[in-house]
């Protein structure tokens, strides 16, 4: 196989690149956008292919001779789209075998529908937004392989591991004191390990089935928020117990306090329908379930006035407004508040069983891994540590 | 002063250029480029009545100084041309890639009589001069040890990208970033007197980078503890232990100088320097070409010479020497 890996200066991309120029199995063209964000590959001294995706004639100089590719790029929403329409176009003009694409896991809203356990949920997306553009990719790549490409597309959750800017930005929102725990942690957290992927996205390559259909993948298992906190607190030098709040109040913040206007409200209304219990109401009940549904398609035409009474009718406060907090609110990130009530975790079996995946590092392995590496990068404990911390501080 | 910019690139553009235009007496007559596109487009851009060539030789009769800013593998013969014409040259750092070239342009410079200056441009900070007189005067008490850390993620990407060419740059992120520091730190504290040195290269430009120099002997001695990275940010800044407390540089903006007596642990000072009213930092870049053009009118030494610029690369050069392989694998066997 010859290997174009768009995206190869990305935290994904460039873990696969790694991983593929170790193990010497293939020939690898690593491809980049720009030189600024390449260090982590040109210190391996390999030659590095600069093309713009959006650039039809730079795509197919780059996919010269290549069997097989692999999009890891990100870029600007019309990029997205531009990007995938020129890399689909080269599978199908040139004799590429395969396209492995990455999806997100965001195409089923934020938070995800409580459906998006499985692949076959419906989409949810604001017109617009990032979402969008990553569901018009997906789009695309079906549609291209109802043409006869081959693709598979596999769709990731939040980056973990080594060199992942995500688990960086949940020790610094520990560190500066802005990170709180949601019903102490007991909040499923759904992470892709970056070594999980990169593995992934190799077996990509050899599947039977490349039908362009959307396959989770992530860490799998039963990790919670409380398991990511007690791995990286030490990290933030946090010894202290890491504050909790309620589910209620983690809303309320996400959601601005009743003071985020519409897209506020609209917000909430969509995190209270990924609530568990909301959830296992509405199953139990067809006709419920069928206006939810309704309901889910259409919120996004809601304003705020009309959002704002059906949550509190939702939390069974019966159609009021919800009662405000009293006192000054904690400078919680509001960030990771929105990803704990997330509240789904998206199923790998379909992962396992189209490509036979199995995530070689769980939970504790992936925060291990990225534990040994963020000591490193930091100096934990080398000498000149204690003049580092002034300076980290 | 006639003045070539040589290499119309990034830095040129967004801070020689605007330099120049700004200081009195400078003047651009010629832009040098090995794209005579990219040269004629800045200069139609800024409105220069200036010649545009592709090879230096062609304009060294018609001014009276270069600024160099190209690839840093081009500085010897860009550098040594300038000199052997009578023309002075303000020389992008690092000054070379290699410690002969460094040493080659020292001698045509010399021989010349010209000046070579070394754009290491945060020398013309006013807290960086403030620093070297607090320290030499023991201001913050005797040197126990320091860190300085910089890091990014990515970042600065010249056009021609050849900062990822180890060929072209001498080096990875120390001698593209890590130079800057390496020159406060010879200025501040001068030549240490050994080093070790990690960093990551598996054979391209180092993507991050660790260093420990040790300077003075016996009871006196003391440690530096460096690290520099183009793929984790840290937040640029120096911190010193003295047998008086902690004092702490930020990098950024004029940088800001605090310090920590150990016998008042409750209080911190911040170290501001007193200016005139209405007076506040000027622009490094326009400062370093007044330095340069005041050097080539008197004669005198600009800031920065270029045995500074040698001493700089020999430094590195030792780190070099001395590599050791920097750890990168976490997952155990399954990475590279």
């Amino acid at each position: 196989m010859k290997i174009a890996i768009f995206g190869a200066s990305g935290l994904v991309g460039a873990t696969l690149t790694e991983r593929m120029l170790a193990s010497g199995e293939h020939e690898i063209v690593p491809i980049i956008h720009t030189a600024g964000n390449a260090w982590r590959l040109a210190r391996l001294g390999i030659p590095l292919t600069q093309a713009d995706v959006t650039d039809r004639d730079d795509v197919l100089r780059a996919v010269d001779g290549c069997t097989h590719v692999i999009n890891c790029a990100l870029g600007s929403n019309l990029a997205l789209v531009t990007g995938i329409r020129n890399l689909l176009a080269a599978c199908a003009t040139q004799p590429i075998e395969r396209l492995v694409h990455l999806s997100s896991v965001l195409v089923y809203g934020e938070p995800p529908s409580p459906e998006s356990e499985s692949e076959d949920a419906q989409p949810i997306v604001e017109k617009g937004s990032y979402q969008d553009f990553k569901l018009r990719q997906d789009v695309l790549v079906e549609e291209a392989c109802d043409q006869g490409v081959r693709a598979v597309n596999l769709c990731i959750p939040n980056v973990s591991g080594v060199y992942s800017r995500y688990i960086l930005d949940v020790v610094a929102s520990l560190r500066a004191g802005t990170f709180a725990l949601v019903d102490d942690g007991a909040a499923p957290v759904v992470l892709g390990d970056v070594a999980n992927i990169a593995h992934a996205l190799e077996l990509g390559l050899h599947c039977e089935e490349a039908d362009g259909k959307r396959i989770f993948i992530n860490d799998g298992g039963e990790g919670t928020w409380g398991d990511v906190v007690r791995a990286l607190a030490p990290l933030a030098g946090r010894t202290d117990p890491i504050p909790s709040i309620s589910r209620d109040e983690a809303m309320d913040i996400v959601s601005g306090g009743g003071q985020g206007g519409v897209k506020a409200h609209l917000g909430t209304l969509r995190r209270i329908a990924g609530l568990e219990t909301v959830k296992d109401i509405v199953k139990q009940n067809p006709d419920l379930t069928r206006e939810f549904r309704s309901l889910r398609a259409r919120y996004e035409g809601l304003p705020g006035w009309a959002a704002k009474p059906l949550t509190s009718l939702l939390k069974g406060g019966g159609g009021g407004a919800a009662p405000k907090p009293t006192g000054p609110r904690p400078n919680y990130d509001a960030r990771f508040l929105q990803h704990q009530l997330r509240g789904v975790r998206h199923r790998i079996d379909k992962a396992q069983r189209v490509l036979g995946y199995e995530p070689p590092y769980d939970l504790e392995a992936s925060m291990t891994a990225f534990t040994a590496w963020y000591r490193t990068v930091q100096g934990y404990d080398e000498p000149g540590w204690d003049l580092f911390q002034e300076l980290i501080s | 002063m006639r003045l070539a910019l040589v290499g119309t690139g990034k830095i040129t553009q967004q801070a020689h250029l605007p330099a120049v235009l700004r200081t009195a007496g400078a003047e651009v007559t010629a832009l040098v480029d090995t794209s005579q596109e990219r040269a004629r487009a800045l200069a139609d851009r800024n409105g220069l009545d200036a010649d545009v060539a592709t090879r230096l030789e062609d304009v060294l009769d018609k001014v009276d100084g270069a600024i160099i800013a190209t690839p840093n593998h081009t500085h010897r013969a860009l550098t040594v041309a300038c000199c052997r014409a009578g023309v002075h040259a303000l020389v992008e750092k690092p000054l070379a890639t290699s410690l002969a070239d460094c040493e080659a342009i020292e001698a045509a410079a010399a021989e010349a009589g010209v000046v070579v200056a070394v754009g290491y441009c945060t020398r013309y900070l006013d807290t960086v001069g403030l620093m070297k007189r607090l320290l030499d005067e023991r201001f913050f008490g005797r040197p126990q040890g320091f860190a300085y850390q910089f890091g990014t993620r990515g970042g600065w990407a010249p056009d021609s990208g050849y900062t990822l060419d180890r060929g072209a740059t001498g080096g990875g992120v120390l001698m593209v970033s890590g130079t800057h520091f390496l020159d406060r730190m010879l200025y501040w504290f001068g030549y240490p007197e050994s080093v070790t040195y990690e960093d990551d290269s598996r054979g391209g430009p180092e993507a991050s980078a660790r260093a420990t120099v040790r300077y003075g002997k016996g009871r006196w001695a003391f440690d530096g503890h460096l690290r520099v990275s183009k793929t984790h940010a840290m937040s640029g800044g120096f911190a010193l232990k003295t047998d008086q407390g902690v004092l702490l540089y930020k990098d950024g903006g004029e940088g800001s100088i605090v310090f920590r007596p150990s016998a008042q642990p409750e209080i911190e000072q911040n170290i501001v320097l007193r200016r005139a009213a209405g007076s506040a930092q000027r622009n490094m870049y326009d400062l370093q070409l007044e330095d340069f053009m005041t050097a080539c009118s008197t004669g005198s030494a600009p800031a920065v010479t270029a045995s500074q610029g040698t001493q700089n690369i020999r430094l590195i050069h030792e780190m070099y020497a001395v590599q050791t392989p920097m750890r990168d694998a976490f997952y155990g066997e399954v990475t590279a």
